[in-house]
């Protein structure tokens, strides 16, 4: 029996089907992923079951009875409770008022009683196993993965029946990536619905119980997840046989330093950085987060001001700005692409010339013609699926979106790129294309610093890796060394050995 | 998955090592100076301002002119105080001074003599205030127009309003209007109690659900509707009270002055937007509060006195209170930037 049912469920946008007579059901106890390509109608489906969207047609059932969501207050009140991908946090309010906004216990005027309501939100902590978060600190000064369990928690504090957990892991570090997954499994075994959104194979291999695969807004099938293979699943999301999830490795560095860095520091975050980056080299960045990785992709690109030796082709340098950097061939793809590598507003051509305005002039304006042609030349080099020139970049989906940053940066023509966690919340096709084009850039005579969060990624499209640790390189792992198991080592300060 | 190992996993993943290692009392009091001392700037101005004044000429510090002041600034004091609801909501509203020309005009014109005429035009006066600024709000909400444009147009035709009702200065205040509103009770002027009366308003209102959602709005109107809050509301009700109380100042200048002018609430647009920055609210939302409003009136309105004081010409105040705006948005501008350092990076 089908606890929760979605039936014939269809939307679309303006003439754009979205989803197409999606149906399938989950039962109570079950740990359900939900699969599918960037624009294959997962948000979609999601945000009518949250009553973000209403469904043109079809219906979702409770227990068998046809519910209404006309708005996110209804899903709520129907136990409904979805943890967004966007981060929903509002940064001027605590923790604890973030939890309980609209539902913070008040007294007879009206106020609210803040003891209450912190141990309210303690108790909240205590019984989810988070002790590194308090309820009093603002929003803004957690970081991204401690703003992430907030939300978690926020939806777990209305105690739903029905979970979703919406791509949830992509911002947590490795442990609390552990943690969620235990607390799906958890919430679960508490006779709970749990609707899981990941891109990451193994975590829906290590959480999820059945899987429904999504491909271009309809439901491909429902499957016991301990039936399929690897393979198979991403075959059905892509509606093709995948050669393989990863390119081959065909390793095309030289000898040549391209890049040579010594003893950087920059405050607590950097502690003498030193390392060789090579011509035609993909150079991986891994370790926990908030190692230095971060800080150290921006020391190089010039937006924070650190210590230490950079030399580039043999000449010391020092990028003051990101200016400098990109007129020395330095180009980084920064980490939120929203906020930091978009501007939101703006066309697709727009973005994607912002960074080499000065190659596009013509006497004092920019050639609005050969910035089309630039932007038709990366649009289909890297397949952006857009449905114009005009369209702004907020209307792409999250993987295009990051192609579009990408976009920008190669059309710098840089000489070192650094991208940062670029797969982040992108879908397995679209991985797969950003893989291969890593290494044909790299195959073309330039350096890549990788930076990514999956230690399969980095094993399988890296030549060497640097392992982060405590604001130094713990490991450079290359060779036969470079295993999931080395980098993990190394990763926890396990001792390494040359 | 074991739960239980999540003290041991978490460590990685904490600030800084030994933050959880029981600080000591000094420590824990240094951090809170050092996270919380740009607050305390706007007080520490005014405590300077005041023992300026008091070494320039002891007797501002008497209580009779303590008292006086106090009544000289509550005015600006009302409109901060109103302005202070849609800068933290995110926006702001340049129709307060026409809302004050207007109601100081309508209360010079029509409040007559009966106390019954006095207590209806001021209610009038208060309701028109607050109808205009929910228009402000609504028109906002709807259209989503600037903030800018929205009520620097409401502010004008309240402007040209007040020149239909009042063509120059003057109308007749009963001598009751003024006596009732500057009223002193055993030495202590009524906007002195007023005064201290918002304030207790404001700790309860900021602890309240619609406190809460104010501060909510102005710090990401997305997120806040994400999170259930009614933001259109929560906007008209900004602007609402902003209109209110810019009604109220123009009544209480109709008293102080015994008279009306078409043009009285010129000064106070950008005099009650620069208080409330003075006094720490955030330009864009989301932080600041009424009390560092009042404190920001009474500096700028003790800046022009101090000077008087010293001889020097009153046109220097404007010059005086520009730097003074400028060194106060500069200190929020280092204050956020601190902020967001402490976030993540």
């Amino acid at each position: 029996m089908a606890d929760l049912e979605f039936r014939g469920i269809s939307k679309s946008f303006g003439g754009i089907v979205a989803l197409d007579d999606v149906s399938f059901s989950c039962v109570r106890g079950e740990v359900h992923a939900l699969l599918g390509e960037n624009g294959a109608g997962k948000s979609t489906l999601l945000k009518v079951l949250s009553g973000a969207h209403r469904a043109d047609a079809g219906e979702i059932r409770i227990d068998g009875q046809p519910v209404s969501i006309h708005s996110p207050r209804d899903a709520m009140e129907l136990g409904i409770g979805t943890v967004y991908q966007e981060l929903s946090l509002i940064p001027e309010l605590t923790v604890s008022e973030n939890i309980f906004l609209g539902r913070i216990p008040t007294n007879l005027v009206g106020m609210h009683r803040r003891a209450q309501l912190r141990a309210m939100t303690q108790e909240l902590l205590d019984r989810y196993g988070v002790d590194d978060v308090r309820p009093d600190t603002k929003a803004k000064e957690l970081s991204l993965s401690r703003r992430q369990i907030v939300e978690i928690l926020r939806v777990l504090a209305t105690d739903p029946s029905v979970i979703v957990l919406d791509e949830a892991t992509s911002a947590l570090t490795e442990n609390r990536v552990a943690w969620l997954l235990g607390l799906a499994r958890r919430l679960a075994d508490e006779g709970r619905i749990v609707i899981f959104i990941s891109h990451r194979m193994s975590e829906i291999r290590d959480a999820c119980d059945r899987v429904t695969i999504l491909r271009n807004g309809s439901t491909v099938d429902t499957r016991p997840l301990a039936d399929l293979d690897m393979d198979e699943i991403v075959s059905m999301m892509i509606g093709r046989q995948m050669s393989s999830y990863f390119p081959e490795k065909r390793s095309t560095a030289t000898d040549e330093v391209v890049l040579r860095v010594r003893d950087l520091r920059y405050q607590h975050t950097l502690n003498g950085v030193e390392f060789d980056l090579h011509r035609g080299e993909v150079l991986g960045i891994g370790g926990l987060a908030g190692q230095g990785q971060a800080e150290l992709l921006r020391a190089l690109y010039g937006v924070i001001p650190a210590h230490g030796s950079i030399e580039l082709d043999g000449d010391q340098i020092h990028n003051r700005d990101a200016r400098e950097a990109l007129r020395r061939g330095m180009a980084l793809v920064p980490e939120e692409r929203a906020t930091q590598g978009l501007l939101l507003d703006f066309s697709i051509p727009f973005n994607t010339s912002l960074a080499s305005l000065g190659s596009l002039k013509r006497g004092l304006l920019v050639d609005l013609g050969r910035e089309r042609e630039l932007t038709q030349s990366y649009i289909s080099q890297l397949a952006i699926r857009t449905t114009g020139d005009t369209q702004p970049a907020s209307a792409l989906s999250g993987g295009n979106q990051q192609k579009v940053v990408l976009a920008k940066m190669l059309a710098t023509r840089p000489e070192i790129l650094m991208l940062h966690d670029i797969t982040r919340g992108v879908d397995v096709g679209t991985k797969k294309e950003m893989f291969s084009l890593v290494r044909e850039i790299a195959g073309e005579g330039n350096a890549v610093l990788y930076l990514s969060t999956d230690v399969e990624e980095l094993v399988n499209v890296c030549d060497r890796v640097l392992v982060m640790h405590d604001g130094k390189v713990a490991a450079d792992l290359g060779g036969a060394d470079l295993t999931a198991d080395r980098i993990i080592g190394a990763s926890i300060g396990a001792h390494v050995e040359q | 998955m074991p739960m239980s190992n999540n003290s041991q996993d978490l460590r990685p993943d904490a600030d800084r090592p030994g933050r959880l290692a029981g600080a000591s009392l000094a420590g824990s009091l240094r951090q809170w100076i050092q996270a919380h001392w740009i607050a305390a700037v706007p007080y520490v101005i005014l405590f300077v301002l005041i023992a300026l004044m008091g070494i320039v000429n002891p007797v501002t510090l008497r209580p009779s002119w303590l008292a006086n002041s106090s009544e000289s600034a509550f005015s600006l004091i009302l409109v901060g105080i109103g302005q202070t609801f849609p800068l933290l909501a995110g926006g702001f509203d340049l129709s307060v001074g026409g809302v004050i020309s207007l109601t100081n005009s309508l209360a010079a014109v029509h409040a007559g003599d009966s106390p019954l005429g006095i207590v209806a035009v001021s209610i009038g006066c208060l309701l028109v205030g607050v109808a205009v600024g929910c228009f402000n709000g609504w028109a906002i909400v709807r259209t989503g127009m600037q903030p800018f444009i929205v009520t620097l147009a409401t502010g004008l035709v309240c402007g040209g309003i007040a020149l239909l009702v009042l063509k120059i200065d003057g109308g007749e205040v009963s001598p009751d209007f003024t006596n009732t509103l500057l009223a002193r009770f055993g030495g202590v002027p009524l906007s002195l109690i007023l005064t201290v009366l918002l304030i207790l308003g404001w700790f309860w209102f900021r602890e309240t659900d619609s406190g809460l959602a104010l501060f909510a709005v102005g710090s990401d109107a997305r997120a806040a509707r994400l999170n259930g809050v009614n933001v259109s509301v929560t906007t008209v009700l900004a602007y609402g009270v902003s209109g209110g109380f810019a009604a109220l100042a123009g009544i209480y200048r109709t008293a102080q002055v015994a008279s009306g002018s078409p043009t009285a609430g010129q000064s106070f647009i950008m005099l009650s937007i620069a208080a409330a920055v003075i006094g720490g609210t955030a330009i864009g939302g989301g932080y600041g509060g009424v009390v560092g409003t009042i404190v920001g009136a009474l500096i700028l309105r003790g800046i022009a006195d101090l000077l008087v004081f010293m001889r020097v010409s009153s046109y220097w105040s404007s010059l005086v209170q520009g730097v003074l705006l400028i060194l106060a948005v500069a200190v929020s501008a280092y204050a956020s930037l601190r902020r967001r350092a402490r976030g993540s990076l």
